[in-house]
C-alpha cells in the first residue's frame, strides 16, 4: 500500500469516526425554546398588526363618515334655524330677478327663504296682503339658484304675491 | 419514502405559513439535528452553531409562505438557508479568535475502553481541526457528501453549483484533508496552535 492511500484510508477512518460521532449531537432545548418564544412573539405581533389595522380602517371610517357630515353641513342648503310651517301650494307665480333666463335642462337649487313682505316690494314684485291673515309681515318665497350659485329667479306663491 | 418525508415537509410548511405552531415545531424538531451539525462542522463552534439554528429557523418562520417545493427539498432548502446563514457568520466574525474550542466541541465517552477512546478523540479532534482550516468550499462539500450523506445532486442544490463541481471539490477537499492531516497541520497542540480560525 502506497503512502498516498494509507493517508486515503486513514481520512475515510477518520471521516467515518467523525460522522458517528457527529450522528448523535443535536441542540440543547434551549434552542428550541428559544425559538418558540420567538414564534409566539411574532404570532402575537402578527396579530397585534392585524388588530391594529382594523383599528385603523375603523378610525379612516368614522373620520370620513365625519368629514362627510360636516362637509354636507357646510354645503348642504340651510334654511332657517326656525322650525317652519310652510304652506304647500302648487300655484305661483315666477319673476327672473339676474341672469339670464333658466334653460329647460339646467339643474337648479331651490332654496326656500322666509323675508319680509316688504322685500317682494323692492324686488318690482306686488305683495298684496294675504287674505288668509293680513296680519302676517313675512313670505316664504323659493329662489332659484342656478348651477353657478347665481339666483335665477324667485318664485312667490300665488297667496303671498300675486 | 423520501417522497413520503417531502410530502409531509410540503404540508407542514402551508401549515406553518398559516401560522401552526405546532407544524411548525414538529418542522424544527425533524430538521434541527441536520442544521444544527453542519453548522457545528462548518464552524467548529457548538455556540456559533446553536445561534445559526435559531437564524435559519427564524428565516424559514418568516419565509414559509415562499418556499417553493419544485425548486427543492426542505432538507436542500435548509442546508441552503445554514449555509447562508454560516458564510455571514464566519464573515462577521473573521478577526475574531475563539478561546474555548476544546471544551465545546469535547464528546461524551462511548467506547470500551479508555486507550480506544483518547485514540478516537485524538483523531476526531484532528479532523475537526483540520475540516475547519479548509476553505469554505471545500469544507462545504466535505460536510454534506462525507459527513451527512447528502447526495452529490442535493449538495450541488444547496451549493448552487454543478455537480460535476461538487466532485471536483470534493476530490480536491479530500486531497487537502489527507494532506492536512499526513503533515500534522491540524495537530491539538495547544502551545503550538492555540486557536483555530476558520477559512470564509
Amino acid at each position: 500500500m502506497s503512502e498516498h492511500e494509507r493517508g486515503d484510508t486513514r481520512l475515510a477512518r477518520s471521516l467515518q469516526m467523525l460522522a458517528e460521532t457527529e450522528a448523535a449531537s443535536e441542540t440543547p432545548p434551549r434552542v428550541e425554546a428559544a425559538i418558540m418564544a420567538q414564534w409566539d412573539a411574532a404570532q402575537s405581533s402578527g396579530r397585534l398588526r392585524r388588530t391594529g389595522r382594523v383599528q385603523t380602517a375603523r378610525r379612516v371610517a368614522v373620520t370620513t363618515a365625519a368629514g362627510i357630515t360636516v362637509v354636507g353641513a357646510l354645503v348642504w342648503p340651510r334654511g332657517t334655524n326656525e322650525s317652519v310651517n310652510v304652506p304647500v301650494t302648487d300655484r305661483y307665480t315666477t319673476v327672473a330677478v339676474v341672469g339670464g333666463p333658466l334653460l329647460a335642462d339646467e339643474p337648479i337649487r331651490v332654496v326656500r327663504m322666509r323675508v319680509a313682505r316688504s322685500v317682494l316690494g323692492e324686488l318690482g314684485v306686488p305683495s298684496p296682503a294675504p287674505q288668509s291673515s293680513p296680519s302676517v309681515e313675512t313670505v316664504d318665497i323659493d329662489v332659484l339658484v342656478g348651477e353657478d350659485g347665481v339666483a335665477r329667479g324667485v318664485r312667490v306663491p300665488v297667496e303671498a304675491g300675486l | 419514502m423520501r417522497d413520503a418525508a417531502s410530502a409531509s415537509d410540503l404540508d407542514l410548511m402551508r401549515r406553518t405559513a398559516a401560522g401552526d405552531r405546532d407544524a411548525f415545531e414538529t418542522l424544527y424538531r425533524t430538521h434541527q439535528a441536520t442544521v444544527y451539525r453542519f453548522a457545528r462542522l462548518m464552524t467548529g463552534s457548538t455556540t456559533v452553531a446553536e445561534d445559526i439554528v435559531q437564524e435559519v429557523f427564524l428565516a424559514l418562520m418568516r419565509d414559509a409562505s415562499r418556499y417553493d417545493p419544485a425548486r427543492a427539498s426542505l432538507t436542500t432548502y435548509l442546508y441552503g438557508s445554514a449555509r447562508h446563514h454560516t458564510r455571514r457568520r464566519l464573515l462577521r466574525d473573521r478577526f475574531l479568535v475563539r478561546l474555548d474550542e476544546h471544551a465545546d466541541l469535547c464528546v461524551p465517552c462511548s467506547s470500551t475502553t479508555v486507550d480506544d477512546e483518547l485514540i478516537r478523540q485524538r483523531d476526531v479532534q484532528h479532523l475537526r481541526r483540520a475540516i475547519v482550516r479548509l476553505p469554505a468550499r471545500y469544507r462545504e462539500v466535505i460536510v454534506l457528501c462525507d459527513l451527512q450523506d447528502v447526495s452529490y445532486a442535493d449538495a450541488a442544490q444547496a451549493l448552487g453549483c454543478a455537480i460535476g463541481t461538487v466532485r471536483s471539490r470534493l476530490h480536491r477537499a479530500r486531497h487537502l484533508l489527507a494532506d492536512k492531516i499526513q503533515r500534522g497541520l491540524a495537530c491539538v497542540d495547544t502551545a503550538r496552535q492555540p486557536s483555530v480560525r476558520c477559512e470564509v
